[in-house]
């Protein structure tokens, strides 16, 4: 194949005087360019791997066809509110009432921990439903200045933590004074 | 006893197939190996752990960095066909569009420009568009509510997957910069409310480590 025999065939008419080279072997060593090729599919192998991407879904609800039915309000013992704000900050409080408003971040530390504990709480108060998830209902806030990694940041959290029920709202103006102020709300409700 | 001698063997091993083995595989896989398009805008999407690959025949809308919108439709034949449709629900309300416009419209992979300014922009070719996008020229499609061609491409688009797809359920993504704000995608979901599409992907890319 790659190697050509030449230790052969070299032996008739040996001339008397003439310059007789050195037989060198035409044998090549192959096995750095073995490693090259194998290091090179590596490389293609995982790079076709990793340039993929991918897609969560997201469902948003839909509009009620009759405005006149007003959805049946949530019981505030299942509601844990998330509010990202700019910096990556992100602000949580249980419940509807805007009180008490306090900052975590995005790490599992952070905002998971905050999430399982909430769950916990809502299980030992409401149970599971039928499917065995949590009744837990995550309220996602967004103000003007969080970016779009925050909002993905906390989608991907909903599906690591199982939560089901989740949607996204406006902020309103109560939550904004709180963060202003550091994450008491000043006025009463 | 005569000594059964053991002839000496060479310890060298042929490494010549193992090679052409290897060359073959690394063939393979350069030449299977899908690259990237280049992107006219760049894109640096946010991690998650989703796993779902993103279909083949999918419309994307990205917001860049500056909240800009634009539209890619993967498939070529389906870009004619979205084109027609939007004509004909905006009945030439953005002016008429000429036939060469309509031919050139499926070799362009990303709208990034109003729809009157399509005639423009169609004759460019990628290196182009990227140039422009880098000189600010593209300003991305309008989605304010006074001018909202956004809801109209959605629309069309709509239209055009209904005859295959459900109709509640286009084969829509949205792709944002993970640093864009989230205003343009806030109103970008609102469009899309309102043209009542609920569902949609948002494509993101695998988290690299695993925590």
């Amino acid at each position: 194949m790659a190697d050509i025999d030449t230790s052969s065939g070299g032996g008739h008419g040996k001339h008397k005087g003439g310059v007789r080279s050195k037989k060198l072997s035409t044998r090549v060593d192959l096995t750095p360019m073995v490693d090259l090729a194998f290091l090179l599919i590596s490389f293609f192998m995982l790079t076709t791997q990793l340039s993929k991407s991918v897609a969560m879904d997201l469902a948003m609800p839909k509009k009620p066809t009759d405005e006149t039915i007003k959805p049946e309000p949530v019981a505030g013992s299942k509601v844990l509110n998330l509010i990202a704000d700019k910096d990556d900050a992100l602000w949580y409080y249980p419940d509807v009432v805007v009180a008490g408003l306090k900052k975590t971040d995005y790490t599992p530390k952070g905002l998971r921990e905050i999430i399982l504990k909430r769950q916990a709480e809502v299980k030992a108060k409401w149970g599971l439903d039928d499917k065995g998830d949590s009744k837990m209902v995550v309220l996602i806030k967004l103000t003007d200045d969080a970016n779009y990694k925050n909002m993905v940041d906390i989608l991907d959290e909903m599906d690591i933590t199982k939560t089901k029920i989740y949607a996204i709202q406006d902020v309103n103006p109560l939550e904004l004074e709180a963060i202003k102020n550091g994450g008491n709300a000043s006025v009463s409700q | 006893m005569p000594k059964v001698k053991v002839p000496r063997q060479s310890t060298f091993v042929d490494m010549t197939a193992m090679c052409d083995v290897s060359f073959l595989l690394l063939t393979f896989f350069i030449l299977t190996a899908k690259f990237r398009p280049t992107e006219i805008v760049p894109i640096t999407t946010p991690t998650s752990r989703a796993e779902n690959a993103v279909a083949e025949d999918i419309v994307t809308f990205s917001i860049d960095k500056d909240g800009k919108a634009y539209m890619a439709i993967d498939k070529p034949e389906k870009r004619e066909q979205i084109l027609e449709k939007l004509i004909s629900i905006t009945q030439n309300k953005y002016g008429a569009i000429d036939d060469k416009t309509k031919k050139l419209f499926t070799k362009l992979d990303l709208v990034g420009v109003p729809i009157q300014m399509l005639p423009q922009v169609v004759t460019r070719n990628t290196d182009q568009l990227t140039k422009m996008r880098a000189d600010g020229q593209l300003s991305g499609i309008p989605m304010d509510s006074t001018n909202n061609q956004l809801g109209d491409w959605i629309m069309a688009v709509r239209y055009v997957y209904a005859e295959t797809e459900n109709l509640d359920n286009p084969p829509i993504a949205i792709k944002g910069d993970r640093t864009s704000n989230i205003k343009g995608v806030k109103r970008m979901i609102d469009v899309f409310k309102e043209k009542d599409v609920y569902k949609y992907k948002l494509i993101t890319s695998l988290e690299g480590k695993v925590d």
